[in-house]
């Protein structure tokens, strides 16, 4: 209990601290003249408090987390005692409000770092915005319920605002005769449409209906809402127009225009809003019987606890759901920086001078951000079974959004630095990168994606909350722009067509159109909702992106080639094309021989080929001359998409190794500016990893035994095959044997107990190979003397029956050994299978008894690709009751006895040794088997005389053939001996269906990725010194490097 | 030397970006199905997205040897219809409360390329049952 309470304080204090360093940080940084040392020690003192709480509210979670304390709802929804500790850290951000914390954690984290160490001139905006962001994060886990509070704010705010709007008006006394004229005018337009909304009903007819229900139950604060709109449109409106006619170019008053358009929206709020309960956040420490306030078993004992939790989503418990989210939420929450340098530049003037302190920042957060993306899609890959590593999901759309947005961003940047044109469009950019940062947070939590996406959050009731938080920055975006876009400085308004900033501008515009058609492919559920229509998700997923995207990736290639020859090297007119002419004609060539050897030494297929086939026949059959022609051209268009997409990537390779290599070998001043180069190749090379793994990648499970593929239907896909246990089957290059379950083997170790109710228990331990697995056990038959478990026992016990027991690895998970043995196929038509090359996959499934089958894929790494396999389906095979035949066999040495799906030969007795007792004589009977599926085994029973002439026998039971034999006599007279047989005569069948993919060339994506943050890493690097050397000096433009300039005219 | 006004070079962008978004918005909604019924896609023909119910009395078959798996399906306008998919079974098909199937009608059967699953996950905290809390 007290752990729950002392995480609600923390989570309320963090609240208020938080709102505290705002509100004096963001007052400060507005005043400008004197310095306000007061604001600023209360903001810089209470974001320290707010860091603490934030600290602390993480520290008491996981301390409930790791006592499982399953009395709380938080931890009993998403821990067990089942997981080990590093999965009790990716259970915390399980769920909603442990990742909006790790959110928080790392705005503070950031905050921090740059109250200590960052440029003096910016703190107090950028640490204000920051402390701003976690005022209303820490706002979604505070968890108050107060009956009719929404209602009560919103009437304070309605009849307050305005009040202290006039006052404030008042106080600074601006009128003149212009404005009042303008207002006069506008307030007459929006009068007479506002009026027309107000007195039509939803058809567009005359009607009182909406204005009555103003005035019906809880009617005045609609009637207040309505003449709020009114009146501050009204003022917006003029003070725009102010702004346009004013003869002399002045900054406009950002917290008139703020406050106005927010007022705005408050009364659209209060006009939308429904009057009842408010709920503001989910907190973490809800306890389960104040969620479940109904449950029968909290009537009846209001002290239940539950022994152990639900658990962790069997999908995330993978390593790296552990720092998968962590990654991916510090690129988030890093966003706000660069965000912050641009608010705190327009409201405080200084147009110019916050670029240099924030482009560290900016690649800081792309390259965070794609290495969390990245992680996200190798996390797919190896733990989910779509077969890939990026699906189109929204959720992994509304990443990769931000990111495309902040790469578009940065290059507009460097593009300003060069040319000093571009300044506005570059704070456009690093804003809507925060905005765009807010909405994929809005669409992966409010529940509004619902069916098209498999990994959403839970819808928490938070909706309104997150509309909230995006509205906030949305309007003082554009509140700090329009009051503010006069005085930004234009700077060059002239760039020529031949040059780094042009180049650099089609870039930007080609990322910001990826951008926009995925964010609209992303939002049709969002479209849904708002306009009430009723659109499906995009079809085909895969084929959509690739068919919007491929050409403007492609651009993206070729125009990085060109742009960093001529932002890097001196280019006249003829040089440039001598210059790239270079990496044309090598990429050229490079790129036919790959082809050339891919259609010449490879079976392989691009993905999209059956549909270029589909359109050829859609071509072929149209009547209309228009419609056919048109359909030629999209096909001609497409058909050597994936030729060019591996010609351009390669040309970006080599035209920015040759810019890298030349930096590198002049002085050793421009090694530094390698970055951007290097950065490029990687993508490059990710471009050309791509291209092959998910656009060469082959289903290999295909059932290739010709007798059964005549049987099938032509349009069937065969992309699975049914696998018996032990009996070899041919697919694509491969023979496949599923050589059963894995199962533990003694001796074990590190025998635990996992949890215990009153008459059971669950250990875990470890087999002979490592291997983990869990057993439930009553607990009665294990208990000492004093009551406790007597673990000696129960690994004694263990060790003794595990054969029998077969527990399932923990998280009850089963391994299905795949062996695979590479299939060549000779010229001279023998078949040769390469046994040395053999390896033996793992692919896991659980039963889930919510989630049905879940499967894991299991890989097979190799240089030039990736061997993928998961179980697609275990067909339900009916548990008959054992039947059994017994008989007896008399054999000599060297005959084979035949069994009904075996032949076993008797290879001979070998004494053992007889430890102890004398006068006594063990034999061990070897026998060598071959079952009917070919397969080869050895069974040794045992035979044993004592003095006494009694007889003990130790039969062996073969799995493979159902089947267990011991030796039962021997006649040494006629060297005869007498064996049994169990045989069971209807062996269980052990089935699996598997499919398996073959990814080439996966791992240059791997290692494009890390020469681009490694590109990222040198960029930053060099952007910090930069920073450090020059301090508060003025900015110096890329002219430092006078051999790489371009300026020649 | 040949030069470019920035406004300019804006203004062009802009309005080829708004002619892209026009360009995709008709893209997207022209290629998204909308979600129908049976009845309404065997008279369309083309692709459509179907919500519905696995029938569960009928049981669902999967026909190993040719890859087929086939249901039957209850829409939301209580139409049933035979669905065959060629693939194995979906996993989380049997706990799913919805499903939506996403492809054409080759003859009486619904040829569903896709089949998307709404499941009541045991991970969503929407519900608590006392037997889960128990035992693991």
């Amino acid at each position: 209990m007290t752990g729950g309470f002392l995480g609600e304080l923390f989570a309320a204090l963090s609240f208020g601290s938080a709102l505290v360093s705002a509100l004096s940080l963001l007052i400060g940084s507005e005043r400008k003249g004197p310095e306000t040392p007061g604001w600023r020690k209360i903001g810089y003192t209470s974001f320290a408090i707010h860091a603490f709480s934030v600290v602390g509210i993480i520290g008491t979670m996981f301390y409930l987390i790791a006592s499982h304390q399953f009395q709380y709802h938080y931890v009993w929804s998403h821990s067990s005692s089942e997981l080990p500790v590093y999965y009790m850290i990716s259970c915390f951000w399980e769920g909603q409000e442990g990742s909006f914390l790790l959110w928080t954690f790392w705005n503070a984290v950031l905050g921090g770092i740059l109250l200590l160490f960052g440029n003096k001139a910016w703190r107090d905006t950028v640490v204000g915005v920051i402390a701003s962001v976690n005022l209303v994060l820490a706002s979604m886990i505070l968890g108050v319920y107060v009956p009719d509070l929404g209602t009560l704010v919103l009437i304070l705010l309605v009849i307050l605002s305005p009040a202290v709007y006039l006052i404030y008006r008042f106080l600074q006394k601006k009128d003149d005769l212009l404005s009042k004229g303008v207002i006069h005018i506008a307030g007459g337009v929006v009068a007479v449409i506002s009026a027309t909304l107000i007195l039509t009903d939803n058809s567009g007819v005359f009607s009182f209906s909406k204005l009555e229900s103003m005035f019906s139950s809880g009617g005045s604060p609609y009637l207040l809402a309505f003449l709020f709109i009114l009146g501050f449109t009204i003022l917006v409106v003029t003070q725009i127009v102010k702004a346009v006619s004013a003869s002399e170019k002045k900054e406009l008053d950002t917290r008139e225009i703020f406050s106005a358009i927010a007022l705005i929206f408050v009364g659209i709020l209060a006009l939308t809003t429904e009057i009842g309960t408010a709920k503001i956040g989910s907190s973490p420490f809800l306890l389960l019987k104040d969620a479940f306030p109904d449950a029968p078993i909290f009537r009846a004992n209001p002290d239940f606890i539950p022994v152990n939790g639900n658990g962790l989503n069997p999908l995330l418990q993978n390593y790296w759901m552990v720092i998968h989210p962590p990654t991916l939420f510090l690129g988030f929450a890093s966003t706000v920086v660069p965000f912050a340098f641009v608010m705190g530049g327009l409201i405080t003037g200084r147009y110019v001078e916050w670029i240099r302190p924030s482009v560290p920042w900016l690649i800081f957060s792309v390259m965070i951000l794609g290495i969390g993306i990245i992680m996200g899609g190798y996390w797919a890959y190896e733990t989910l079974n779509f077969g890939g590593y990026w699906n189109w999901d929204p959720v992994e759309n509304s990443s990769l959004v931000p990111w495309i947005a902040g790469i578009a961003a940065l290059h507009a940047l460097v593009a300003y630095r060069k040319s000093k044109a571009f300044l506005k469009l570059t704070m456009v950019l690093v804003s809507v990168t925060f905005l765009l940062v807010l909405y994929s947070t809005f669409l992966t939590r409010s529940g509004i994606l619902g069916e098209t996406s498999v990994h959403t959050f839970t819808d928490l009731g938070l909706s309104g909350q997150l509309i909230l938080l995006m509205a906030i920055y949305f309007i003082w975006m554009l509140s700090v722009f329009v009051s503010r876009w006069n005085v930004i400085p234009s700077g060059t308004r002239v760039i020529r067509y031949r040059s780094a900033e042009f180049v650099l501008f089609l870039a930007v515009a080609v990322l910001c159109s990826v951008g926009i058609i995925i964010t609209i492919a992303t939002s049709i559920p969002v479209f849904n909702s708002v306009l009430g229509t009723n659109f499906a998700p995009v079809k085909d997923v895969s084929f959509f992106y690739f068919r919007w995207i491929v050409w403007f990736t492609i651009a993206l290639a070729i125009l990085s080639g060109v742009g960093q020859f001529m932002y890097w090297r001196r280019i006249g007119k003829k040089k440039l094309s001598s210059a790239l002419l270079r990496p044309y004609l090598l990429a050229l060539g490079l790129a036919s021989g790959m082809i050339a050897s891919i259609i010449f030494f490879t079976n392989w297929d691009f993905i999209y080929e059956p549909r270029y086939r589909e359109w050829a026949e859609l071509a072929e059959l149209s009547e209309n001359g228009i419609i056919k022609a048109f359909r030629y051209v999209r096909l001609s268009f497409f058909i050597f998409t994936d030729e060019i997409l591996l010609f351009s990537a390669l040309f970006m390779v080599l035209a920015n190794l040759d810019v890298m290599i030349n930096l590198l070998s002049k002085k050793r001043k421009t090694r530094i500016v390698t970055g951007g180069s290097i950065a490029h190749i990687g993508f490059a090379l990710m471009l050309i990893g791509f291209l092959f793994s998910s656009g060469y990648d082959q289903v290999i499970s295909k059932n290739v035994n010709p007798q059964e593929l005549t049987a099938l239907p032509q349009d069937a896909r065969i992309d699975n095959v049914l696998l018996e246990k032990n009996r070899p089957r041919d697919i694509l290059g491969y023979q496949v044997t599923y050589t059963g379950k894995k199962e533990a083997h003694p001796p074990l170790e590190d025998v635990q107990v996992l949890w215990q109710t009153e008459d059971e228990f669950k250990v875990s331990f470890l087999d002979v190979t490592g291997d983990k697995y869990a057993i439930q056990l009553p607990k009665l038959v294990f208990l000492n003397a004093v009551g406790k478990i007597n673990m000696d026992f129960v690994k004694e016990f263990l060790d003794d029956k595990i054969d029998f027991l077969r527990p399932k690895h923990i998280n009850d998970r089963t391994l299905y050994g795949v062996k695979f043995t590479p299939r060549l196929n000779n010229k001279d038509g023998t078949v040769e299978y390469r046994e040395d090359n053999s390896f033996v996959l793992y692919p896991e499934a659980e039963v889930n008894s919510e989630m049905g089958l879940i499967a894991h894929p299991s890989r097979k790494i190799k240089a030039t690709s990736d061997i993928y396999v998961h179980v697609s389906t275990i067909p339900k095979v009916e548990e008959e009751e054992a039947k059994f035949e017994f008989y007896r066999v008399t054999a000599q040495i060297g005959d084979t006895m035949q069994t009904a799906r075996a032949g076993i030969y008797f290879a001979g007795i070998t004494p053992q040794e007889t430890s102890g007792t004398p006068f006594s004589l063990i034999v061990q009977v070897d026998l060598q088997i071959v079952t009917d599926k070919g397969t080869h085994l050895v069974a040794n029973p045992l035979y044993r005389i004592d003095l006494q002439n009694q007889i003990s026998i130790k039969d062996f039971y073969i799995e493979e053939i159902a089947t267990s034999v011991a030796m039962v006599s021997i006649d040494p007279e006629t060297g005869t001996f007498g064996f049994q047989f169990q045989e069971r005569t209807n062996p269980p069948e052990d089935i699996i269906v598997i499919q398996a993919l073959k990814k080439p060339y996966i791992n240059v994506l791997w290692l494009g990725t890390f020469i681009l943050v490694a590109g990222f890493v040198v960029a930053m690097v060099r952007r910090i010194k930069e920073n450090f050397r020059l301090g508060g000096k003025p900015d110096v433009a890329e002219e430092e490097y006078p051999e790489t300039q371009e300026r020649a005219d | 030397m040949k030069t470019v006004n920035i406004a300019k070079l804006i203004g062009i962008a802009l309005i080829a970006m708004l002619g892209l978004v026009f360009l995709s918005f008709s893209g997207v909604l022209g290629s998204a199905s909308k979600y129908t019924t049976f009845t309404e896609a065997k008279k369309s023909g083309g692709s459509v997205h179907v919500v519905g119910q696995w029938v569960r009395r009928n049981q669902a078959h999967y026909d190993i040897d040719n890859d087929i798996f086939s249901f039957y399906m209850q829409d939301t306008s209580n139409v049933v219809s035979m669905v065959q998919y060629h693939d194995p079974q979906p996993i989380n098909f049997e706990t799913a409360d919805k499903i939506v199937i996403e492809g054409k009608y080759l003859g009486e059967v619904f040829d569903a390329e896709r089949i998307l699953m709404k499941c009541p996950s045991k991970y969503n905290k929407d519900e608590f049952t006392i037997e889960e809390a128990k035992s693991s």
